[in-house]
């Protein structure tokens, strides 16, 4: 019977620096041999107990370990997708154990409940983070152990989607299909204050009430309006190039978003109507990061 | 759902903590210190023996390294490297020693200054543990030695900063539990004397293409100058090597002390012109031929055996017609004889490797006729030669006391002359005169032929014999290795009441701690070990029985070496001192045979009395940690301990009982029953009013708990206790 934690597929292995000592011990010992050097005998023989000792320290690092990976956020073009995963184990252990996912590995753990780890992002599109993997070291890092992380032998791995960088310079203008219900929304009408959100113009900051509460507050012109519908559509920045006008398109999708409205895409061959939620905007986010069928990039 | 925004923190291009953003950067500037240490410590052993050049550009390229890691700019640390290498090389030859140490600083103090990723200053550490590694190759001692642990630590260091700050104490864990392995491998792993090429020859490794070998030696020949045998010592080619076997009663058993090792080769009777030759018309196979001696009368030249020495030989081509066998040929190889006076020599000159079982008498007096042209030969002095050295053999002659005549003679040199290898051809008319009264410092050679002209300017036969001397003892193993370096000539004398007498004038000069000073930095030393018995065999005048002659100055000679190493440290007799020698004799203490049969056994029993002594002190300090602890509460700590180390851990506020049904769950449904059982026992056993828990038998219980299996018993074990439990 096997334990969770303890089953097979670890994957043990020299780090570069356990590489250079590796290479470096038996080196050393030829010269001891060629030179009858008792100091260089003493050092090659350090270096290779201190390669055995990692290896043995290595070599159940990650017995009893298991990790959760939490689902992947989607992040923004140039902002980083973070990797979390919950672990359980001796925390003896624990504190030493990353996670890895495309090559790159995360910091240890420490005294957190979570590993976690940040991936800075290039280009939109969806992007294939294969299968996340456990991770430790012994102290001199000589000596790493991997394990994949849940039971991925059948899959793929997991995917993330990297939405494009939303331009808040330029937001685009999405286009009024109609009310919702209730009475137009008047932008003159300010029906109260309330904390900051991106995609707030410095315009609409209330300085007063920043300065006396200690945090930045704008003016809220929404509260208590009725919902309007706007469609962003494709032509409406098409001028600005493929990729900027996809920025465009995810700022006015966000702002519409934060501002309550109901906001839908029309996009080259997909049309997605206007809808409310956080969901509506994740359909559009992705449909956006989609566009084109590019995939994600890291930088 | 929550949006990144603007103000999320942006990463390095390389991604964060898998690149050289952020804290991975950190520590990379972290490792960067010690690292930078460790190659300052590596320059620093080393620019003592730097020339000037070589000292100004490494210094340079750790300041760049320096800069550097403070400012980095990929362009600089190549554009400086090429600077500083061609600045070096200018300065001194491509393929020295100097030249390669220097480069490899240059190289590693730039990789460091370009670090951007853990493997680069992995490379930079591993190029400063090198210099340091090469810097103990110039003058070991406890500088050194200091060096050597300093490098250690800063190498530990430097990686666990690499690791995180964090890992600094797991790393210096790491070191201390390092160093009694790296005392057993140091104490245990078999030493061989002897560099690579030496061990790779000994072992029949083809390294070396065999026409390197012809070209680089010098052949040995009929002919020879004083000063020849130390222009041949300067060489490294090979010329034999000699396997022996182990023997008992009359059989000398393994290596013969190295100082008695004398190969011989030529034996060289007239002196002329400041040469000494071979018979006349040996150049010819027929003349040759007809010198030889067969078997059953060399055996009559004997006048007292000694042990039989067996030993297989290989023999590396050299042109000429000499074969070798120490003391006194016993044995005749194939396609060779043994000359008149005891050379063995092949039908054809050597052109290839040649293998050949061999037996010499060691420890034998031999010759027991000199024949009257023999006689004349080994006197023979050209009338006007060496007018000095005649004059001087008359004052020290001893009328009709030849022996003390021989005695005196080596008297003579050994005081007030000198010994160096160094030391070329007097040249000249007069070459004996020159070294007797005016260099006064020489070589075997010198001091042979020397002897010799004395010997019969005083009316005593002598002869020059030429070949070698000593060579390397491949440690634990009975092979001798020898080079053209150990090339030797000495002297045999005729006393008539003992034959053929060998004198070695050079031989109590020859101090190889001397030898040793003189060498260069990189320790090209090859282990000229004195004999354990230093007396020269020269025979009492009166009697049969040998007299040591040499005997006072040659004790004199190792009690001022055991005195050196009584006034040695600990660690100067057990670390720098530490050889091959040394670990026969732990072995012989140990009373296990010198091999590396008895090594593994030694290194096994101490790996075991550490590990013994590890599990001692993890007892100790279980019981410090438990110490206090009711039955049940310890039960308890080891119930967890184990499932831990499973992956179960018990959260903090966990119940026991709880604790021990979501073990179960994670083990399997049998095994949740099982260990949900438990709860019970300990809940009674902890907080009941009795307290009663039955030790034995949760002992037994705990036992079955691991993370593979469950033994059968388990349940019924467990069943039985339930069945038994106190009632709350």
């Amino acid at each position: 019977m096997s334990m969770p934690g303890t089953s097979a597929g670890l994957r043990r292995a020299p780090t570069p620096q356990g590489w250079a000592l590796l290479m470096a011990a038996p080196a050393l010992f030829l010269l001891a041999v060629n030179y009858s050097s008792n100091l260089v005998f003493t050092l090659s023989f350090l270096v290779l107990s201190l390669m055995i000792n990692a290896g043995i320290a290595t070599w159940r690092g990650l017995d009893g370990i298991e990790g959760n990976l939490a689902p992947v956020a989607p992040a923004f073009a140039g902002e980083p997708l973070t990797l979390t995963a919950r672990l359980s184990g001796p925390a003896t252990r624990r504190w030493a154990v990353r996670l890895r996912a495309l090559g790159r590995s995360g910091p240890p753990a420490g005294e957190a409940p979570d590993a976690r780890l940040d991936l800075c992002t290039a280009g939109r599109g969806p992007l294939a983070l294969g299968i996340p993997e456990l991770e430790t070291r012994d102290a001199l890092g000589l000596f790493r152990v991997r394990r994949a992380l849940g039971n991925h032998s059948d899959d793929a791995g997991i995917e993330a989607m990297i939405w494009p960088a939303p331009d808040w310079t330029a937001p685009a203008e999405g286009v009024e299909t109609g009310l919702s219900g209730g009475r137009a929304w008047n932008r003159d009408e300010i029906a109260g204050l309330r904390p900051w959100r991106h995609g707030d113009t410095p315009v609409d900051m209330a300085w007063r009430a920043t300065m006396r509460r200690g945090e930045p507050i704008v003016r809220d012109y929404e509260a208590g309006h009725a919902r309007g519908a706007r469609l962003f559509s494709w032509s409406g920045v098409a001028g600005a190039g493929p990729e900027a006008g996809l920025s465009r398109l995810s700022a006015g999708v966000i702002s519409a978003n934060r501002q309550g409205l109901a906001a839908g895409l029309d996009l080259p061959g997909l049309r997605i109507d206007p809808a409310e939620g956080e969901a509506q905007l994740g359909l559009c986010l992705d449909a956006l990061a989609r566009h084109g069928g590019r995939t994600g990039r890291l930088a | 759902m929550t949006l990144p925004g603007r103000g999320a923190p942006r990463l390095h291009r390389h991604g964060g903590p898998g690149g050289p953003g952020g804290f991975y950067r950190q520590r990379l500037h972290a490792a960067c210190v010690p690292t930078a240490a460790l190659l300052i410590l590596g320059v620093a052993v080393n620019m003592l023996h730097w020339p000037l050049a070589g000292t100004a550009v490494a210094l340079a390229a750790a300041l760049v390294a320096v800069l550097l890691t403070w400012r980095p700019r990929r362009w600089v640390a190549p554009v400086v490297g090429a600077i500083l290498a061609a600045a070096l090389l200018s300065q001194q030859r491509w393929q020295s020693g100097d030249s390669l140490t220097a480069l490899i600083a240059i190289a590693s103090c730039l990789k460091l200054g370009e670090a951007e990723r853990s493997r680069d200053v992995a490379v930079a550490l591993v190029g400063g543990i090198w210099l340091t590694a090469l810097g103990c190759l110039w003058e070991p001692g406890a500088a050194m030695l200091g060096a050597v642990a300093g490098a250690g630590l800063l190498l530990v260091v430097a990686l666990a900063a690499l690791e995180g700050r964090s890992r600094l104490p797991g790393a210096l864990r790491a070191l201390a539990l390092a160093l009694p392995m790296t005392a057993i491998l140091f104490a245990f792993t078999p030493r061989v004397t002897g560099d690579l090429g030496v061990l790779a020859f000994a072992l029949g490794l083809p390294l070396v293409i065999e026409t390197e070998v012809e070209k680089n030696r010098t052949p040995i020949d009929n002919q020879l100058s004083m000063g020849e045998v130390a222009e041949r010592a300067g060489t490294d080619a090979r010329v034999l090597v000699a396997s022996f076997y182990n023997g008992a009663g009359g059989i000398y058993d393994g290596v013969p002390p190295l100082g008695d090792l004398y190969w011989r080769g030529p034996v060289l009777w007239t002196y002329q012109d400041g040469q000494w030759l071979g018979r006349k018309g040996w150049e010819q196979r027929g003349a040759r031929m007809r010198g030889r001696i067969r078997m059953k009368a060399l055996k009559d030249e004997l006048r007292e055996a000694g042990k039989l020495s067996f030993y297989d030989m290989t023999i590396f081509p050299h042109r000429t017609h000499w074969l070798y066998a120490h003391g006194f040929p016993a044995a005749v190889p194939p396609s060779s004889f043994v000359s008149r006076d005891w050379q063995l020599q092949n039908m054809n000159p050597v052109r290839e490797v040649l293998h050949y079982p061999m037996m010499s008498w060691v420890d034998v007096q031999s010759g027991v006729t000199l024949s009257d042209e023999d006689r004349a030969l080994a006197l023979a002095l050209p009338e006007t030669a060496e007018p000095r050295t005649r004059a001087l053999a008359a004052e020290i002659a001893v009328p009709d006391d030849p022996l003390a005549t021989a005695r005196a003679g080596v008297r003579l040199l050994e005081e007030g002359y000198g010994y160096n290898k160094s030391i070329r051809d007097p040249g000249g008319e007069n070459p004996v005169d020159r070294f007797l009264f005016d260099i006064k410092i020489g070589f075997a050679g010198h001091f042979a032929s020397a002897y010799a002209v004395l010997m019969r300017a005083s009316g005593i036969p002598a002869r020059l014999v030429s070949g070698y001397r000593g060579g390397v003892h491949l440690g634990l193993t009975n092979r001798v290795f020898v080079m053209e370096k150990d090339a030797y000539v000495w002297t045999e004398v005729w006393l008539d009441s003992h034959g053929w007498v060998r004198v070695d004038p050079a031989r109590t000069l020859s101090n190889p701690r001397a030898d040793q000073a003189s060498i260069d930095g990189f320790g090209l030393v090859d282990a000229v070990e004195e004999d354990d018995r230093p007396e020269e065999v020269l025979p009492e005048t009166s009697g049969a029985a040998p007299v040591h002659l040499r005997i006072e100055s040659d004790t004199e000679l190792l009690r001022g070496d055991e005195n050196d190493m009584a006034d040695a440290g600990w660690w100067e007799r057990w670390l720098l001192d530490f050889d091959a020698r040394r670990q026969i004799e732990m072995l012989e203490a140990a009373a296990l045979e010198a091999s590396w049969r008895g090594l593994v056994l030694i290194a096994g029993a101490a790996a075991a009395a550490l590990a013994a002594a590890a599990l001692v002190v993890m007892g100790v300090a279980q019981w410090i940690a438990t110490r206090g602890l009711s039955p049940a509460e310890r039960f308890c700590v080891r119930l967890e301990r184990r499932l831990a180390r499973g992956g179960l851990v018990r959260a903090r506020a966990e119940g026991l009982q709880s604790f021990l049904e979501r073990a179960g769950h994670a083990v399997g449904a049998e095994q949740a029953v099982a260990l949900a059982g438990l709860g019970p026992m300990l809940r009674a056993a902890l907080y009941g009013p009795t307290g009663h828990f039955p030790t034995l038998e949760a002992e037994r219980l705990l036992r079955n708990v691991n993370q593979r299996s469950i033994d059968p018993k388990f349940f019924s074990i467990l069943s039985h206790l339930y069945r038994n439990r106190p009632k709350v």
